[in-house]
């Protein structure tokens, strides 16, 4: 076992003199050298670009407030408790900075809550939108949005660039960075569907994606 | 270096990295069945030597502080995947430093396998970010591992970028030298 290990230890000096080994072996140096190169070309690769979410005027988060209770946490589409509940109103902000409310009693309407770096809620803004855009939201019923979740070091930032990109027409309210408006609203997982009587009351919540069948079926069954 | 920047810079890298492991793995497979392969085998293998250690280990170095780059300084959130990928490469950069310096070559009994299994905890999370309806058809409010942070030349994301670095770190052991009887003992 001893002279097993004085071979070993001779072994590894006969190594250490070999030139072309460890951090003196030319591959070594080739490897450190690329990696310093792609460094530099990285960064004149993407010099010119601008940083996400500089958009003069936009605001990707803003002020929201609550009057009436929040609505419990969805977690069962099938028992859920908040159905018949009377839903909060929410006044805030579009993107520009203009007022917008939401939940006021009036007209059937859908609130959708969006978060730019879901990707089923990508998935599912082209599908709402050409829903809409064919005329199959029946008449008198309103569709709005919330942009919620919203954050700089999020992919897919900002929000309003992803919306504007997407040709999304219905109003959207921007949430503040604390999910103000979400959590009113019970939300816990994107996308997120509320779907409120003319009276304001909650008819039905629904998340995920949502096939434009379910969508159309639980349009009608609005008050 | 703003953050884009940066991953473009660990992008340039991930494609400098699936080069060399498309090149190691055609040379290193058509050895046993092509002659210049063969000798084109040889002469890498005997010219890199126990530098495969060091090599391997500058990879798991690199890998594991662009990881912590992308967590610590562009702030994005690892997801439970992330971090099983985590716990297969951070040890990788202290293992294969210890074994590059005592130029121990039966490291790669340990390491290989453990690389192994992070390659395929990869390749899942790049599925599931491709194909986000393969988990469920909604998002987590906290850091699911569908989202794609970063998404450079139309096909490398963070975990790609994990497991072009497990790929290499495997490419680079199989090219150190064979016949060390130390790593057999």
């Amino acid at each position: 076992m001893s002279s097993e290990r004085v071979r070993n230890r001779q072994e590894q000096r006969k190594k250490k003199k070999n030139p072309g080994s460890g951090a003196s072996s030319p591959w070594f140096w080739a490897a450190i050298g690329a990696i310093v190169a792609l460094f530099v070309l990285a960064f004149f690769l993407t010099k010119g670009d601008e940083p996400a979410g500089d958009m003069g005027g936009i605001q990707e988060t803003g002020p929201v407030e609550v009057s009436g209770d929040a609505l419990p946490a969805f977690e069962d589409p099938s028992n859920d408790a908040s159905v018949g509940q009377q839903a909060p109103v929410l006044t805030g902000e579009t993107f520009e900075g203009d007022p917008i409310e939401i939940g006021t009693p009036g007209r059937p309407t859908v609130v959708v809550f969006l978060a730019h770096w879901c990707p089923h809620c990508q998935i599912e803004v082209p599908r709402v939108k050409t829903f809409i855009d064919e005329g199959n939201v029946p008449g008198g019923i309103d569709i709005t949005s919330v942009a919620t979740s919203t954050s700089d070091t999020q992919a897919n930032y900002p929000p309003s660039a992803w919306l504007e990109r997407e040709g999304w027409q219905p109003p959207v309210m921007v949430d503040e960075a604390e999910g103000k408006a979400a959590d009113a609203y019970g939300l816990t997982s994107f996308p997120y569907f509320v779907f409120l009587n003319s009276d304001g009351t909650v008819n039905a919540r629904i998340s995920g994606e949502v096939d434009m069948g379910t969508f159309a079926g639980m349009l009608t069954a609005l008050e | 270096m703003t953050v884009d920047q940066m991953s473009t810079f660990f992008a340039l890298l991930t494609v400098a990295a699936n080069l060399l492991v498309l090149g190691g793995l055609a040379v290193y497979l058509g050895s046993p069945y092509n002659a210049s392969a063969e000798r084109l085998r040889v002469k890498i293998s005997s010219s890199v030597g126990d530098g495969a250690l060091t090599l391997a280990w500058l990879v798991a170095l690199v890998a594991t502080l662009g990881s912590l780059y992308f967590s610590e300084v562009a702030h994005y959130i690892p997801c439970k995947l992330c971090w099983y990928q985590r716990i297969a490469m951070y040890p990788q950069a202290v293992i294969l430093g210890i074994a590059a310096i005592k130029k121990d070559l039966g490291v790669r009994r340990y390491v290989l396998p453990v690389v192994g299994l992070g390659s395929l905890i990869s390749i899942y999370h790049y599925t599931l970010q491709r194909w986000p309806n393969l988990s469920s058809a909604s998002c987590d409010p906290t850091a699911p591992c569908t989202v794609t942070y970063v998404w450079k030349f139309h096909y490398i994301s963070i975990p790609f970028m994990a497991l072009s670095g497990f790929a290499l770190i495997a490419v680079i052991l199989l090219f150190g030298p064979r016949g060390e009887r130390r790593d057999s003992e």
